[in-house]
């Protein structure tokens, strides 16, 4: 699989770019159902294909994936090409690439599967976000956000949890695994520290010691006023010893 | 003169309302009584606190701390104290 891949990336610049005129031609003929000038024009554009891929890289999708998720893009595009408008090809295949690729990484980039309209979405959230804050130097918060886009800030918080890309605690701290650190290593823990377990046990059984050596009334007035005698008699649990 | 804000708390004798089956000195002292242990809310606050005494000896000599009656009593009168040892006893008695 990696070869075919790296035959594919090696060889995407072998056959050169068209023409207009070129590209006309080969539209005619794939018109008479020329396969040979299909498999032309879709060569001749892996390139576009390829950039267009390489955009929605760390998304979640392998390079692989979206490449040929990109390639079927272009093929829809190179079967519904109208070269009779006048425009490039390019022109008209960006789109459907762009359209290809961002539909499968909706639909493979995290543990939700969102719709590819709410992806756009996200999409374009956070395009507004990144244009706000050139503007205005800060993040727009989620209220401002959601009134541009017409919708509440509950349901903008939700469509981003459901987007949000679920991170492992032993994944590397840094995406260049420049060190050995993993997240787990710099997230604060609850549970104690072996210490802190070795003293608590330590003072646990101090005071279960004192509390058997304890005289039988003091036993029951300690059971009586903390409330134990709905767990269990003190007095037996510790044994019955006479202080 | 009013008690200031926090002072019994701080000071006073410790709030049993978090245990739910908890029972004040007066409730302690009448159930005694009646079982044949004839005895009185100030004796049960004594024996308690000499409870408390027995248990925080034993804490300051495990931790190498110094401390004479006066000290070990303030500590044993302790609130805080009181629940935590409470709190670990529920434990221990829960596994």
């Amino acid at each position: 699989m990696k070869n075919t891949s790296f035959n594919l990336y090696t060889r995407i610049g072998d056959v050169p770019l068209l023409t207009r005129e070129e590209e006309v031609e080969l539209s005619k003929k794939i018109e008479k159902g020329d396969k040979c000038a299909r498999d032309t024009m879709i060569k001749a554009n892996l390139r576009l294909a390829m950039s267009v891929a390489k955009k929605y890289i760390n998304r979640g999708v392998d390079m692989d994936d979206l490449m040929q998720e990109s390639i079927i893009g272009l093929t829809k595009a190179v079967d519904q090409f109208d070269w009779t408008r006048g425009f490039k090809f390019s022109t008209y295949a960006y789109w459907w690439i762009q359209q290809a690729v961002r539909q499968c990484v909706a639909s493979n980039s995290g543990p939700v599967v969102l719709p590819s309209n709410t992806f756009s979405k996200l999409y374009k959230i956070s395009k507004f976000e990144k244009e706000f804050k050139v503007k205005f130097d800060r993040v727009p918060t989620t209220e401002e956000t959601a009134e541009m886009f017409g919708t509440t800030a509950d349901t903008l918080r939700s469509l981003r949890q459901s987007a949000a890309h679920p991170r492992h605690f032993d994944a590397p701290l840094f995406s260049d695994d420049s060190g050995s650190r993993t997240l787990r290593d710099v997230l604060p823990s609850n549970e104690k520290s072996v210490e802190e377990k070795l003293d608590d046990a330590r003072l646990n059984e101090t005071i279960q010691k004192t509390l058997a050596s304890l005289t039988d009334r003091e036993r029951l007035i300690i059971t009586m006023r903390f409330g134990l005698d709905e767990n269990a008699e003190l007095g037996e649990k510790n044994g019955n010893a006479e202080g | 003169m009013a008690m200031p804000k926090g002072k019994k708390f701080n000071n006073g004798y410790c709030s049993v309302a978090t245990f739910p089956s908890s029972k004040n000195y007066r409730q302690i002292a009448k159930v005694c009584t009646e079982n044949g242990m004839k005895i009185g809310p100030s004796n049960v606050r004594n024996v308690l606190l000499s409870a408390m005494q027995k248990i925080v000896k034993p804490i300051c000599e495990a931790n190498s701390i110094h401390m004479n009656d006066k000290q070990i009593m303030e500590i044993a009168k302790n609130p805080h104290f009181q629940m935590g040892i409470a709190t670990i006893i529920r434990e221990g008695l829960k596994k």
